[in-house]
């Protein structure tokens, strides 16, 4: 069993100069979820799909001048 | 700095305690958006609404803090450490997403008590948006959990470095 989680090595014996291991692949994907998520909504801010965000959004026009959050 | 196993058990419980009442807190709050949803009385829109501000500012956000200070102390005085481990990683970037948007929505949770308040009712777009922050917070916070007991393995390049700097000086 090798000692360094996620070595490349499969000779058991652990050696310094071998390549750094690379992320576990729990990591790469939820990368790729992470990174799909964020494009989603920079999608959604910048095509303002999803409309104004925040206290703002739900004051109607007449109340504009009226109510601040 | 290793604590001492009475002062890691002291903490590890105020983790333990202070995320199960964030979890527990954001479960009350879903249900009274819920109730916003599916309910058009006046009163009952304007009591759940005054309730939820209540709940967000006293309960879900001190509770959050309380998690993620004592998460913060868990990992920098335990084996684990900060930035070492993948999951322990991933956890605290996933609990500061969930405060500062849980710190940004609350603005607008009270704007919407404010105007419930006055009206008996609010934009359902509100009520809508409130379950989907809260959902979203919960889907979150069962993330981390699920991190919490499985532990999913793999070092970061830090952690390595700190393993192998270990190794060799036994």
């Amino acid at each position: 069993m090798n000692k360094i989680p996620n070595s490349n090595s499969d000779n058991g014996v652990r050696s310094t100069e071998d390549r750094p291991p690379s992320a576990p692949r729990w990591v790469k994907v939820s990368g790729i979820i992470v990174i799909i998520l964020v494009l989603l909504l920079a999608i959604l801010k910048i095509t303002g799909i999803g409309g104004n965000h925040g206290p703002g959004r739900h004051i109607s026009p007449t109340e504009q001048g009226v109510k601040q959050p | 700095m290793i604590m001492k196993p009475g002062l890691r058990k002291m903490i590890l419980t105020l983790h333990i305690t202070s995320s199960v009442g964030w979890i527990g807190a954001v479960v009350g709050f879903l249900v009274l958006v819920v109730a916003t949803l599916s309910n058009q009385d006046a009163q009952t829109v304007r009591a759940a609404f005054i309730s939820m501000e209540l709940i967000g500012w006293f309960a879900i956000v001190p509770f959050a803090v309380a998690s993620l200070i004592s998460g913060l102390v868990m990992s920098l005085g335990t084996k684990w450490g900060l930035f070492r481990h993948y999951w322990v990683l991933f956890k605290l970037l996933l609990t500061i997403l969930a405060i500062v948007v849980l710190i940004l929505n609350m603005q607008t949770v009270s704007f919407l008590a404010s105007i419930a308040i006055e009206k008996g009712n609010v934009d359902p777009g509100g009520s809508l948006g409130e379950l989907i922050h809260a959902g979203g917070g919960l889907l979150v916070l069962l993330v981390t959990t699920i991190l919490s007991v499985y532990k999913p393995r793999g070092l970061t390049k830090y952690g390595l470095r700190k393993h192998l700097g270990q190794s060799s000086e036994l």
